[in-house]
Parts: C-alpha cells; sequence; structure tokens
C-alpha cells in the first residue's frame, strides 16, 4: 500500500498530461450511467403496474429502455476504459523499466481508473434525475404515458446505475491493466507496439452464450410454448415486434464480442488494391487500421452499434407493419366498414340506410369487456391459468362474422356461434386449456355472469379482432354498434350518400386497413423510439468520444509523417481514409447483423403474424442502414479531422519530439 | 562562399520568446555547405545547433536573413511548396528514427514516394534497403528491429527520393557505440561513394571526426571551423569553448535554463518521447 502512496504524484502528474484521455473514459461512463438511472427512475416508477391491455405497457416499455441503454453502456463503457488504458502502454513500460512492478503497475491503472469512475457516476446519476422527466413528458406527449405520468425519484435505480457502471468500467480498466502490467520493460523504447492477442477466450465465451440466448429466444417466439401464450402481451401480433427486440440485441452483443477477430480481414478486403496503387493516405490508413486492431475495434463499436441496431430495429418494425397490414388485407372480407364518426356508436339511421343498398350483407358487432373468462368445473391445472390475467375486449356479433373475415375454424365450426356460445382463438384455448364444448363462465365489466358454451376456436389470430368473439345474444347490454362490416353490389358513391348525414362513415376495406396499420404502426414507432433512442444516442457521443481519443493517440505519427515530407492536407487525408475505413468495416458488419436479425424476423412473421397460406419476403432496410451509416460518418469525420488539424497547427518537431 | 554550395544562409537570425526572456539562437549567420561534402555542426548546448538544421531545412523559418537550397530561396516558399520541396530533394534522419509503426521497413521506405503521389518501385525500395544492409529485412515492423536498424530503415527513407542534401539530427543519439559505428560508416560511405551532401548536427567528437569539416557554434554565431577531423581534436576544441562560455557568462547557463534554447538540441530522446 506505501508503494501506491509514493506513486500517487506519478498518477496525478500523468493525469494532467493524458487529460484526454481521462475526459474521454469520464464522458462515457458519465453518460451511461446518465442514460441508465434515467430509465431506472421511469423503471422504478411504473413498477407493480403491468395491467395495461392492449398495446405493451409502459413498465414494459420502460423496461426494455433501461435493458437497452444498460447493454449499449456496458460495451461503450468497458471499452473506452481498456482504450484509455491500452493508450499510456508507452508509458507503463516506462515504468516498469525504472522499477515498477506488475502489481503497482496494475495500482496505479485501477486508482487512476477508480477516480475517474466515482466522479463521472456522481456526475451520472445527477444528469439522469435531470433527464428523467424530460422522457416522462415527452413519453405523455406521445401518448405512450397516461397523462399525469412522471419520474418519482428514487435512491435504488440510481444506486443500481452508478454502481453498475463503476464495476464495468474497473471491470474494463482492470482486463488492461492485467496486459499492461505484462508491458516488458524494453517496450519502452518502442514507439508503437503491434496489438497482439487482442482476442481473450472470455470473449468467445460470452459471445457463444449470447448466440445461443439469440437461438432459444427466436426458437420460443416461434414455437410459442404455452407459458408464453398466457401472456395476452406476448401473444399478440401487433406486440412482436418489441419483443423481437430482444434477439435483435442478442445478435448485436454477439458480434460486437467477436469484433477484434472480425475486423481485420474486412480492413484487409476493403483495402485489398491499395498497397499497388499510388498514393499514401490508403496504404498508412490500412496498415494503421490493423496494426492497432484494438484502437480499430473501440472505434468500430459504436458506429456498429447504431448501425446495427438502428438496421436490425427499423427493417424489422417496418417488415411486421407490412406483414400485419398484408395479412389483415387478405382477410377482410367486407368491402366497407363502417365507424361511429363521433361517439361510440354507428347510429341505427345509418345502419337503416345501409341495409336498404342493393344487395347488401351487414354484419355488426359491439366491444364487450370482459372481466374473467374461466372453465368453473375445472380443476386448476398446475402452471396453467384458469382465469383472464387481466380484463379483455371481446367482439359481440349480430350477423355471421364469416361474411365480414375470412375465418377459420382450427376446432368446432363458426356456423355453430348461435346462443349462450362463444369462439376464442386457438392460441388462448391452448393457454387455458380449453376444449370445444367446454362450458366457461364469463364475468362482463358490469358484474353479469354467464356460462357460454365453446363452439370453435378460431385458427389464425387476427391482429384487427379481438380473441374473444360471442354471438350478440349472448351477452346482456345495450344495443349499440362500435364497427360495421358491410359488403354491397352498390358503388362507393352510393354507400357514402347512405351514410352521408349520419353521424356514421364508411371506410372501403383496404383503406381501412391501411389506416389501422398506420396507427399501430404509428405506436410501434414510438415505442421503438423510446426504447432504442437513449441508447442511440449515447452511441453516437461515444462515437465521438472514442474518435476523438484515438486522434489524440496519434500525434506522434502526424509528425513523423510531416517530416517525411507529408503536407497537412495530406495528413489529414490519412486521418479521413482511416475513418472511413473504420466506418466501412462497422457498416460492413451492421449489415451483416441486420441480415440475420431480419431472417429471424421473417421466420417470426411468418409463424407468428401470417396464416400458413402466406410467405415474407426478406428486405434490408437500405435507406435505414445508408442514413444510419451517413450520419457516423459525418460525426467521426468531424471528430477525428478537427482535432487533428488542430495538431497540425503544432511544429512538426516539436510534435515528434512530444512537445506542445 | 561559392556556387558550389548546396546550402547557404545569408545573415539569418532566429529567436525565441518575447520581451525580457527572448533567447537568441542565430545571431546573423552566414554559412555556405559544399555539395558533395560531409559537415558536421557542434557546440554546447543552446548555441544554436539545432536550429541552424532546421533553417537550412525548411523546417524552420528564420526571422531575418535568407535560406537558399539547391538553388531555391527558402523564403518565398508558403507552406505546401516548402513541403514539397522538402519531400523532392532534402532527406532527414532523427534521433528517433520517427519511423511510422504500423508500416513495414518496405512500406516506410516507400513512404516519401507514395507522398509524392507516385507508387514505389518494389526493386528501387529494395535496393535502398539493401545499400543500407537491410536486404532482408523489408517485411519487419519498426517495433521488430533494433535501434541501428530502426535507423537505417530511416536514412534509406531519406535517401529513396534520391535528395540534394541529407540532413541528420543526433543520428546516433539514441543508439549503443556499435550501432553508431555503423550508422555513421553508412553515412561516410553514402558521402564517399555517391557524393551525398551530408549536414549533420552532433554532440558527440567521434561522430563528428566521420565529417569533412566540423563547424562550432557558441551562441548562435559559428565560431571555429576544423578540416579533417580527429576525435580528440574536436573533443578540445569543444571543451575550450564550453570553458570559455563558463567563465564569460557564469549565470548565464542557470537563466537559459528551461528556455526554447534548449529545446533545439535535447530534442527528442525517446526517453522523453511522450505516448502520445
Amino acid at each position: 500500500m506505501t508503494g501506491f502512496r509514493l506513486l500517487l504524484p506519478v498518477a496525478a502528474v500523468s493525469m494532467r498530461r493524458r487529460w484526454p484521455s481521462f475526459v474521454g473514459s469520464f464522458v462515457a461512463l458519465a453518460l451511461g450511467v446518465a442514460v441508465m438511472s434515467a430509465a431506472g427512475v421511469l423503471l422504478n416508477t411504473t413498477m407493480g403496474e403491468d395491467s395495461l391491455p392492449g398495446a405493451p405497457s409502459l413498465h414494459k416499455l420502460v423496461s426494455f429502455m433501461a435493458a437497452m441503454a444498460g447493454f449499449v453502456s456496458v460495451f461503450v463503457v468497458s471499452s473506452t476504459f481498456a482504450f484509455a488504458v491500452a493508450q499510456r502502454r508507452q508509458e507503463t513500460a516506462m515504468l516498469r523499466a525504472v522499477g515498477a512492478t506488475p502489481r503497482q503497475v496494475r495500482a496505479l491503472v485501477l486508482g487512476e481508473a477508480m477516480v475517474v469512475a466515482l466522479s463521472a457516476a456522481v456526475t451520472g446519476c445527477a444528469a439522469g434525475l435531470a433527464v428523467a422527466p424530460a422522457i416522462a413528458a415527452w413519453l405523455v406527449d406521445q401518448g405512450a404515458a397516461p397523462s399525469g405520468f412522471h419520474a418519482e425519484p428514487a435512491a435504488l435505480p440510481l444506486l443500481l446505475a452508478a454502481s453498475g457502471g463503476l464495476l464495468v468500467a474497473l471491470l474494463g480498466a482492470y482486463a488492461a491493466s492485467r496486459r499492461a502490467g505484462r508491458v516488458r520493460p524494453v517496450e519502452a523504447l518502442n514507439e508503437v507496439a503491434v496489438d497482439r492477442k487482442v482476442m481473450p477466450p472470455v470473449r468467445w465465451v460470452a459471445s457463444g452464450l449470447f448466440l445461443c440466448v439469440f437461438g432459444y429466444t427466436l426458437s420460443t417466439f416461434v414455437s410459442m410454448p404455452a407459458s408464453m401464450l398466457a401472456d395476452p402481451q406476448s401473444r399478440d401480433p401487433q406486440t412482436t415486434p418489441q419483443f423481437a427486440l430482444l434477439f435483435d440485441v442478442m445478435a448485436v452483443l454477439a458480434v460486437v464480442l467477436v469484433a477484434p477477430v472480425l475486423v481485420p480481414p474486412l480492413v484487409r478486403l476493403f483495402t485489398a488494391l491499395v498497397p499497388l496503387l499510388p498514393g499514401a493516405a490508403g496504404l498508412i490508413a490500412r496498415q494503421n487500421a490493423l496494426a492497432a486492431i484494438r484502437r480499430t475495434v473501440s472505434t468500430a463499436t459504436p458506429v456498429f452499434l447504431v448501425i446495427g441496431l438502428a438496421g436490425s430495429v427499423v427493417g424489422g418494425t417496418v417488415a411486421f407493419g407490412d406483414a400485419l397490414a398484408a395479412q389483415g388485407r387478405a382477410a377482410l372480407k367486407a368491402g366497407y366498414v363502417v365507424e361511429p364518426s363521433g361517439g361510440h356508436a354507428v347510429p341505427a339511421d345509418a345502419l337503416r340506410n345501409l341495409a336498404a343498398l342493393p344487395d347488401a350483407r351487414l354484419t355488426t358487432a359491439a366491444t364487450v369487456r370482459f372481466d374473467g373468462l374461466a372453465t368453473p368445473d375445472q380443476q386448476p391445472v398446475p402452471g396453467r391459468p384458469d382465469d383472464l390475467p387481466i380484463p379483455e375486449d371481446g367482439l359481440a356479433v349480430d350477423g355471421d362474422l364469416r361474411e365480414a373475415w375470412n375465418l377459420t375454424a382450427d376446432a368446432g365450426s363458426l356456423a355453430d356461434l348461435h346462443g349462450r356460445t362463444v369462439a376464442v382463438s386457438t392460441d388462448m384455448a391452448r393457454v387455458f386449456g380449453w376444449h370445444v364444448g367446454d362450458t366457461l363462465n364469463a364475468r362482463l365489466a358490469d358484474g353479469t355472469r354467464e356460462p357460454l358454451r365453446l363452439v370453435a376456436q378460431i385458427g389464425h389470430l387476427l391482429p384487427h379482432l379481438p380473441e374473444i368473439v360471442v354471438p350478440r345474444e349472448a351477452v346482456p347490454g345495450p344495443g349499440t354498434v362500435s364497427v360495421a362490416y358491410l359488403s354491397t353490389g352498390a358503388g362507393p358513391d352510393q354507400v357514402t350518400a347512405a351514410v352521408g348525414g349520419t353521424a356514421a362513415r364508411a371506410t372501403a376495406g383496404t383503406d381501412w386497413i391501411g389506416d389501422h396499420n398506420d396507427r399501430t404502426t404509428k405506436n410501434g414507432w414510438i415505442s421503438m423510439l423510446a426504447i432504442l433512442g437513449p441508447a442511440l444516442l449515447y452511441a453516437l457521443i461515444a462515437i465521438v468520444n472514442t474518435m476523438m481519443m484515438s486522434t489524440g493517440d496519434r500525434l506522434r505519427d502526424f509528425a513523423t509523417l510531416r517530416l517525411t515530407g507529408g503536407t497537412r492536407r495530406q495528413v489529414l487525408r490519412v486521418v479521413a481514409v482511416e475513418t472511413l475505413l473504420v466506418v466501412a468495416t462497422a457498416a460492413a458488419l451492421g449489415l451483416a447483423v441486420t441480415l440475420v436479425t431480419q431472417y429471424a424476423t421473417v421466420l417470426l412473421i411468418e409463424n407468428r403474424v401470417l396464416d400458413a397460406t402466406r410467405s415474407a419476403a426478406l428486405d434490408l432496410p437500405w435507406t435505414t442502414i445508408a442514413g444510419a451509416t451517413a450520419v457516423c460518418l459525418v460525426l467521426a469525420l468531424l471528430a477525428s479531422l478537427l482535432p487533428a488539424r488542430l495538431a497540425l497547427r503544432i511544429r512538426p518537431l516539436d510534435l515528434a519530439n512530444g512537445r506542445q | 562562399m561559392n556556387d558550389n554550395d548546396v546550402v547557404r544562409l545569408e545573415q539569418v537570425t532566429r529567436s525565441y520568446g518575447t520581451g525580457q526572456n527572448t533567447v537568441t539562437a542565430l545571431a546573423g549567420v552566414t554559412l555556405g555547405f559544399a555539395r558533395g561534402s560531409f559537415t558536421a555542426v557542434m557546440g554546447p548546448s543552446g548555441s544554436g545547433k539545432s536550429t541552424l538544421l532546421q533553417c537550412a531545412a525548411g523546417l524552420d523559418r528564420p526571422d531575418s536573413g535568407t535560406v537558399v537550397v539547391d538553388g531555391v530561396d527558402l523564403g518565398g516558399l508558403d507552406e505546401t511548396a516548402l513541403t514539397e520541396l522538402r519531400r523532392e530533394r532534402l532527406g532527414f534522419v532523427f534521433q528517433a528514427f520517427n519511423l511510422l509503426g504500423a508500416l513495414t521497413a518496405e512500406q516506410n521506405v516507400g513512404l516519401p514516394l507514395r507522398l509524392a503521389g507516385r507508387r514505389p518501385d518494389p526493386a528501387q525500395v529494395r535496393a535502398a534497403l539493401a545499400q543500407v544492409g537491410l536486404g532482408e529485412r523489408t517485411g519487419h515492423l519498426p517495433s521488430q528491429m533494433s535501434g541501428g536498424q530502426q535507423q537505417r530503415v530511416a536514412i534509406a527513407r531519406a535517401l529513396i527520393s534520391a535528395p540534394e542534401v541529407l540532413f541528420a539530427d543526433e543520428p546516433t543519439g539514441a543508439l549503443d557505440s556499435s550501432s553508431s559505428r555503423e550508422v555513421l560508416t553508412l553515412l561516410r560511405s553514402l558521402v564517399d561513394r555517391q557524393g551525398q551532401s551530408t549536414i549533420m548536427v552532433t554532440h558527440d567528437p567521434v561522430a563528428a571526426s566521420y565529417a569533412d569539416t566540423v563547424l562550432f557554434l557558441a551562441d548562435g554565431l559559428v565560431v571555429d571551423r576544423l578540416e579533417d577531423p580527429d576525435p580528440q581534436t574536436v573533443a578540445a576544441r569543444m571543451t575550450a569553448l564550453e570553458q570559455a562560455r563558463e567563465e564569460a557568462a557564469p549565470t548565464d547557463r542557470a537563466d537559459k535554463a528551461g528556455t526554447p534554447t534548449d529545446h533545439a538540441d535535447e530534442a527528442g530522446a525517446p526517453g522523453h518521447g511522450d505516448p502520445r
């Protein structure tokens, strides 16, 4: 310990001299803790509130936001701290040369990391507390949270975010400090050491683990075991995109971990022709990127995170939206959907006029809230729910629903849906262990109880229909009509005229699917933005951060280039080409991971959204990938060229001699 | 002073700092370096010898006076033109080697050609490496070579564009004595066999003895000159110079400690190297 105390002045001096690298580590961790603590505070506020029917609950949304922020922070923080330690290799070697033991070097490196990490964690918590209300307000604005929702500051999430960030930072620094401690004193004289052994076994193991989780989550979502079906949210195809995020993240993380192995061959591939061409920039950029693999990986990681996550998530959201719309269009049989244009019910005069149209077939339906649906005489089966976990909307139909929608029954028959009967989705029947012929005990919102006989299991759950369908006569209540489906030989003008002057509007079937879909898609985008936004923003800042750190790493090379006869412009070109190379490598990896996640999305769509007769095409979100790459490139170029320009104002001789 | 001079300085002055802290590194130096000659520049710390080399090589600009290199007045060139002239007609060797650590020996040697926008001819690069005795180590990285080998790569790089003048700033400062001997013998043979004009700054009398002529600087002026030097004579003159300086101004050195002047001399021991 005495040894360490004696080294403290050395640490202080070294911190003053390498401040850009410390600032970089500080920024990375402070922001990471800020994002995690903001999400954590919101998560804590929504704790125990998981009962909103329909769209994914606020609690799930915020959990995903916190998880995403956590994952991205872990990678950015650990790689930034490891990078900062690797940068001081020469100094470390010098310390070893004058007699510092590996243990002392580790203590010094960790001590410094601890000081930076502690101050960054505290700053991050304060920033997180400040940001959380803004995110809450945004969620309320976008309708993703009920009005009145606000962040309630709490100590526990802050403590968790801070200690988590601290732990990750110190682990990153510790791994690097072990490497630093092993530096041989003679390496003090080498100007640049080439990175060796950049792929420790633990990375392979962790990456394999993530791949397994990826495969496992994907296969469970495709096969949907009963335990997952039990949650109406995981069974609802409209919320599948949010769950698809899970394996998107797993795939991205698996790739991040093996990046040190994937990056060199990609760099070689992209620059295969460079040694044959004239000009220095390409060659130097290639050699630099290959020699300092650790640096290349550190700078490419946040770029890859942005491109891979944006590509996977946007691609998935778009694909799900398209599939839901396609399935809806194929399933909707009725030519028109009639809805109330004000109020809650389609007025009777509108229905009368519509029924009078030539060749009109009208199916009307009302939404009924089921508080419960259970088999009273059934013994509870272990591990299986015996009643609805949360209230669910059902549809009470007057007429034959098969006139309006193409529906198939997996068991029983929809033709029997008369009197005190009920039809449910096959998924739901599986969850509760119901069979055709069972009598279910329905509890309605007004407290009435009705025994209903199960007559059919609806084969494919439509995204636009509730899971419970009953005949109108099965449930008591006012005869309001919340939606009517119309097929008629009359033209659109006649249909419009028929509802004209009434408080109803008729929409052509395909348009209605489109509108409906736009609404769900919009909700989907808001969720995606909420989940991904903080993480993406953080990764973008991390790009700037690591680029600036890595430019500071190369002042000596700049000087050498200038002294060898390179103009300022040529040095800047080298920097630009190297940045371009890093972004291109990250983009290639991002594209590859998007390909994998999009393939997984297609599997999910075919199994969870589309019926068996339809298939989905593999589509890559080119515009998103190109856009994300462009944003990253611009940021990375600015963050590498500006500091390089500043550095080049110093005389090359002073740069070469390490003076400023 | 004649037309055969490859580098000529006239009334060159250069000082650092402002006001009371002004330190004069060159106090009006007029000097010519003959084509095909090997000149060593010596002097006590702060005598201005590194500044002289930097001004003569276009790495630094004098406050007044003219520098003419190979018939070109450097004062009339902008930064880019100056860089191009350095690239095309001058070669540099530094104490700290200044090789790019990520490039192989071969790639480092070809770098000046690439910077000039040409693709290096592999045969030419290998010939340059063979010339410095490194024919077999073309694919090695600097970190895989000894100091002497790295400095020889640096010399090969300086020679690749067939420079009119080779400038060497303490080229043996970071080397052990046997590596130093190799490097100096190499420089000497380049002068003898190819008539390579060479200007070298050094503080080592043994290194200086390899030159045709030794110039001695003190307080920014050339105070002495020695033809066909041997180490003992050079060392004796240096000692005399340093003594004269201490007698003239015993407090002067203390005043000057830490001023920009000695930055011109103690340049670039790798031990001082910043990890950045």
